[in-house]
């Protein structure tokens, strides 16, 4: 960035690898422990189940869905966007179909809401699925369960769907309500109305906070939900106790 | 979790912030790959240099998912072993006492939070 004279951004990724050096420095004397919680971690992928396949499995899907997203957002342009002076009319908007930019922004809204649920959803399917072979680890390391990794499976995708389903919802609703914020921001900001710019700052960093809360609970609440088997709300409770 | 003392485990532990931290830098890595395809092959519709921020963010993102993707095995596997051990620690004493003596080992402060 530096070398194309991009200044401001330059800068900004300059203080980004400070800050990750003093981070760093700060951590030497934490890296023993964490060492001991990798070795046992890998240890355990190695030996139970099938965790590289399910993550393996996972972030194919996930690339498939990424590729997918790209092409209807495309799509969506191409068939529903009126086009522009220097553009001219689009020609898919001749004759009978209705084009309008409130429906491009209303179905761009839509279908990045919906991708983002399902991806979550799908991120925390693989966390539960992981999770219960960890599970079958934990408690029977010596006779291990045949199939632990289909069972977990079958079980994160049956019993559990509607909690993942649910705390996966939560986090896409908190993460539109930020998106929201920041473009009411960008939008004030342009009109140069500084006192609501502020504001909205301060509200999307709240919600930010609010997005990191629910997220760092999602991770336990559904280990938990993968061991113990609990409803979500129980499982995000006690796990916050 | 809070009243076992787990979650001064759980800030102890780097794996998550070292992980994020190498998600992020192959997203990076997949931002520079894009900005240097549009500036190499420098496509018709970009002639403007209009879609660069565009696809240079689209690229960051989805690199970020799919990375974190990947290595979200490692990630999950040590947050259930926290969860398992708030919940359970008697299980982890016996039928793991070679991982929980090498705990004690490297971080002392899990005998309370576990006997807590």
């Amino acid at each position: 960035m530096l070398y194309r004279r991009y200044y401001s951004g330059g800068i900004v990724f300059l203080i980004f690898a400070v800050f990750t050096l003093i981070c760093f420095i700060s951590w030497i004397p934490r890296i023993p422990f964490s060492v001991v919680m990798l070795q046992t971690s890998i240890d355990v992928s190695k030996r139970y189940g099938h965790v590289f396949t399910v993550s393996f499995i996972g972030g194919i899907i996930a690339t498939a869905f990424g590729a997918w997203y790209s092409v209807t957002l495309v799509a969506i342009y191409a068939k529903y966007e009126p086009g522009n002076a220097t553009a001219g009319v689009n020609p898919a908007c001749r004759g009978t179909a209705g084009c309008s930019s409130a429906k491009v922004i209303g179905l761009v809204v839509f279908i990045t809401f919906a991708m983002y649920w399902i991806s979550e959803w799908l991120k925390n399917t693989i966390h539960t699925t992981i999770a219960g072979i960890y599970g079958s680890w934990y408690f029977a390391p010596n006779n291990p369960a045949r199939g632990a990794t289909r069972g977990a499976l079958r079980r994160a995708l049956t019993y559990s769907f509607g909690s993942i389903s649910f705390g996966s919802l939560l986090v896409a609703i908190i993460n539109a309500l930020r998106q929201l914020c920041s473009i009411a921001q960008n939008q004030q900001g342009m009109e140069g109305n500084a006192v609501a710019a502020i504001f909205l700052c301060i509200l999307s960093c709240l919600i930010g906070i609010l997005q990191w809360a629910v997220e760092f609970i999602n991770t336990y609440a559904f280990a938990y939900i993968a061991l113990y088997g609990k409803s979500y709300i129980s499982a995000a409770k006690t796990t916050w106790k | 979790m809070k009243d076992r003392g787990i979650d001064a485990l759980v800030n102890e532990c780097l794996i998550g912030p070292v992980l994020t931290m190498g998600a992020t830098f192959v997203a990076y890595a997949c931002a520079l790959l894009a900005y240097l395809y549009l500036v190499f092959t420098a496509p018709a519709y970009n002639a403007g240099g209009d879609f660069t921020a565009v696809v240079v963010a689209f690229a960051f993102l989805i690199g970020l998912q799919i990375a974190n993707i990947f290595t979200q095995p490692l990630l999950s596997g040590v947050e259930t072993i926290f969860v398992a051990m708030a919940f359970d620690p008697e299980v982890l004493m016996r039928e793991h006492p070679d991982l929980y003596q090498r705990m004690i080992a490297v971080y002392p402060h899990v005998q309370q939070a576990i006997h807590a």
